[in-house]
């Protein structure tokens, strides 16, 4: 249960921001990452909840923001996009989930893999339409009745508050049937399916809503970006995505933001640290994974356990 | 360039290439089936379609068109379709790493085409890692490169390139080299003025680079002059400058 | 068309190796080891500074590459394994996806990007054989896999120690009980299937020349094959490896060319869906 005091705290920290900041380059940094956290929080149903190991987010991520750019770019209204990106996301998630449902961890793994490695290439190859290895630019911006935001300050009011709702909705769900039908998927299977849970379908939703996390914030990165590129989206991102789930700490809604802003903004801090920040990068999530499997989150809790035990 | 009267290009572009290249090939090489092969992304497929215009142009249709991506490790298969076809020369467009594994695997195949292409073929990265025997007889159209030069000023910058940087200095580099020092000069004329320096800059004329000089046309194009190299054994020789049309 | 037969195959027996390599490493400990393709980089480079940076013979660039890749093994058995004994197998994926991801930018940082080539350790001209020529590298290739796998099967099973590792590899904490000696068939199979990943680096060089980022699409075929003859099963996995170079070779020449990575996913997906335990059967079951 989260506390009220911490939760006051940080989303006053989180509106002041541009306030203080008046760099219009941290302020984009910014944005990606609170994207970046919305997509991780979809991983998190999938993967943290639902425990099913998954490297095709980016691949969703990525379906998202083309078919926005796709569509708006064509002249569509940009209300379409949001809808559209979310079918596109929800069919290719039950293209991917439905014969993989019975897999394994590690064929699991190597499929969704597979998944987002067929994406990515889809979407090179299909340059009339996607512009291939250059991407696509000049992405027309969010626009509901002739008004959208402007400049990086008000699209990180925008992001913010889309993160709000995001973290919302995860909170619910995380307390409803659903939620505890996923917790029980992934402590054991076997014992889920034999307490009534229907594990084929819990899995199948944890896919799905993960996917449309992934979508819609792929839908938003199009639309304030403004540029999208294969890159954005490749295995390596799905990989980074995986880790700052497990930085952040797998499981808890905290800590998938908490990971997503802290590994989206580490590599900009340090990039003094040219080639050697992701010699480093491979080593901290080892010794995460090592000596805090449970991420900064289970620090944070451990910190408190000990506050509490002193007290 | 590019409809933007800001914007110049000081090294030789692919359009020029997709001319040349053909030309050389046809007219002076005496070959009149070539096959194409390109690396798959902007950079190749557009010089593929201007070379395939050109070649149009000649009245001649290549034997087989193909492509591979720039991550691809083997390019066989389009190589044995372009033997297929009968090819009897191949024109080859891509980046030192790719156009390497085409050279060997053509070799590897027993595949025997007089090749012509950009300047990846005599590029010192492509020819380290090829044998002599693989490497001899490709020609290459395109940015003068330094290591040909008997100018031992150019021979000595060329070693301190290699040695600092761990990258053999290519077309690029002298191109690189070559926009700084013009850009200086122009900047002692006429100072910090953006409009003046781009004035200046289309104003150029004869501007004597390392290896060739500058000169702006109507386009913002400034480098007219191009190499036709060939490499003999592991070296690559100089045979002979090639001007665009009209220079 | 037979010369789409001679290049898929020696194409496969890479991806074989690669299997191999894994798989050795996998029926000993349940670990899938995601860094085996930069694992095969590594041993592509160390071919590569002692045959052409320090200019030794061939063959003896090969035993020193071997050696030095034996004690990597060890090295990533401590680093790896030893943590991570019973933790979920998601983490120690991610474990050795992160190990590649250092291997991989160290390799960017010692030797740069560029690739570089490394000479066969057999020369002469390519030979000519109904239509199709095969380089002498090609049968190269066969030969050490041939040797390989003969060598493997007469180790494991005709040796003592090898029918130790077998043990080990069926029930590793009954083989504890009846007092085999576990950490040392651990290491060996560590240092074996390092050892086997290297040598598919060295015989890859020769053609696709190496460099730092050659390791991952390599390493995730190596995993596709694997699954594909059915996780564990070794003579699978050489079946599966050799069945992969065809299927890309020759849906590189008549399909697409662009999508040939795609086509070994496609490949496993369509198996899976069909016999999830892979084509000839995994070895292992899961415990309840």
């Amino acid at each position: 249960m989260k506390s009220w005091p911490m939760l006051a705290l940080s989303a006053a920290v989180a509106l002041a921001v541009p306030v203080v900041a008046h760099d219009g380059y941290i302020i984009q940094l910014l944005n990606i990452a609170i994207l970046n956290a919305i997509v991780v929080l979809g991983l998190n149903f999938v993967t943290g909840w639902a425990g099913q190991i998954n490297f095709g987010q980016a691949a969703f991520y990525g379906l998202g923001a083309y078919t926005t750019a796709i569509t708006t770019k064509a002249g569509l209204p940009w209300i379409a996009a949001p809808f559209l990106s979310v079918i596109v996301v929800v069919v290719a998630s039950l293209m991917l989930g439905l014969p993989t449902m019975r897999l394994r961890t590690y064929y699991l793994a190597m499929t969704t893999i597979g998944f987002g490695e067929i994406v990515r290439l889809m979407i090179v190859h299909w340059e009339p339409v996607t512009g291939g290895t250059s991407g696509l630019r000049a992405i027309p911006g969010v626009s509901v009745f002739g008004f959208g935001p402007q400049g990086q300050v008000q699209h990180y009011y925008l992001l913010i508050a889309t993160l709000g709702l995001a973290i919302l909705i995860a909170s619910r769900i995380r307390h409803s049937v659903l939620g505890r039908a996923m917790i029980a998927t992934r402590n054991s299977e076997i014992a889920a399916e034999q307490s009534g849970v229907d594990t084929i379908r819990t899995k199948l939703l944890a896919f799905m809503i993960g996917a449309v996390y992934a979508g819609l914030a792929g839908c938003l990165y199009a639309s304030s970006i403004r540029f999208i590129s294969p890159d954005s989206f490749s295995g390596t991102q799905a990989i980074l995505l995986m880790t700052m789930l497990i930085v952040g700490g797998m499981g808890s809604i905290a800590g998938c933001v908490a990971g997503a802003v802290a590994l989206t903004i580490l590599p900009e801090a340090l990039r003094f640290l040219g080639q050697w920040y992701l010699v480093l990068y491979g080593l901290g999530v080892i010794a995460v994974i090592v000596m805090a499997p449970g991420g900064l989150a289970s620090l944070v809790s451990l910190a408190q356990l000990r506050r509490a035990n002193a007290g | 360039m590019q409809g933007s009267k800001w914007l110049f290009r000081t090294h030789v572009h692919d359009g020029q290439l997709a001319e040349l290249i053909p030309e050389y090939l046809v007219k002076t090489l005496g070959k009149t089936k070539p096959g194409i092969m390109a690396v798959a992304d902007d950079y190749g497929l557009g010089a593929s379609k201007g070379i395939q215009a050109a070649l149009a142009k000649l009245k001649v249709s290549p034997a087989a068109v193909a492509s591979y991506a720039p991550s691809d490790k083997d390019m066989s298969a389009q190589l044995l379709e372009i033997k297929d076809k009968g090819a009897d020369s191949l024109i080859l467009f891509g980046r030192p790493a790719d156009v390497t594994l085409v050279i060997k695997q053509m070799n590897d195949l027993g595949i025997k085409l007089t090749t012509i292409g950009n300047s990846s073929i005599v590029a010192q990265t492509t020819l380290n890692n090829l044998s002599a025997a693989e490497a001899d007889g490709g020609y290459a159209i395109g940015g003068m490169i330094p290591q040909t030069s008997t100018d031992a000023k150019i021979m000595d910058w060329s070693k301190r390139v290699q040695d600092k940087y761990k990258v053999p200095a290519d077309n690029f580099t002298v191109s690189y080299y070559d926009t700084v020092y013009l850009l200086k000069s122009i900047i002692e004329k006429v100072g910090c003025d953006k409009a003046a320096i781009r004035d200046a800059l289309a104003a150029a004329k004869d501007w004597k680079g390392m290896l060739i000089s500058y000169q702006a046309d109507g386009q913002g194009d400034l480098a007219h002059t191009l190499g036709i190299y060939r490499n003999k054994g592991k070296t690559p020789e100089l045979t002979g400058p090639i001007k665009e049309s009209g220079y | 068309m037979g010369q789409l037969v001679v290049n898929g195959l020696a194409l496969g027996s890479i991806y074989a190796l690669v299997a191999l390599g894994l798989l050795l490493i996998f029926n000993t400990v349940q670990i899938v080891n995601f860094a085996q393709g930069q694992l095969l980089m590594l041993g592509a480079f160390i071919g590569i500074s002692c045959a052409v940076t320090h200019e030794l013979p061939v063959a003896m660039a090969w035993a020193i590459t071997m050696v030095a890749m034996a004690l990597v093994g060890i090295v990533f058995m401590v680093l790896v394994y030893f943590p991570l004994r019973g933790r979920p197998a998601f983490l120690v994926i991610l474990t050795t996806i992160a190990m590649g991801i250092v291997l991989e930018n160290l390799a960017l940082i010692v030797w740069g990007p560029l690739p570089v080539s490394l000479p066969s350790p057999v020369r002469g001209p390519p030979v000519h054989f109904a239509g199709v020529v095969v380089s002498m590298h090609q049968i190269f290739i066969f030969a050490t896999l041939a040797v390989i796998l003969l060598l493997q099967f007469f180790f494991l099973t005709k040796t003592r120690f090898g029918i130790l590792m077998q043990a080990t590899a069926q029930d590793l904490h009954t083989a504890r009980l009846v007092g085999i000696p576990v950490n040392r068939t651990i290491a060996v199979a560590f240092a074996f299937g390092t050892v086997l990943s290297g040598i598919a680096g060295l015989l890859v060089a020769p053609i696709f020349l190496a460099e730092p980022t050659m390791g991952g699409s390599l390493g995730l075929k190596g995993f596709v094959v694997s699954v594909i003859g059915g996780f564990g099963n070794l003579p699978g996995a050489v079946i599966g490896g050799l069945f992969l170079g065809l299927i890309e070779t020759f849906g590189a020449r008549y399909i697409s060319s662009n999508f040939r990575d795609a086509y070994a996913f496609i490949v496993m997906i369509a198996v899976l869906v069909a016999w999830p335990r892979g084509l000839f059967g995994e070895k292992s079951s899961e415990k309840v």
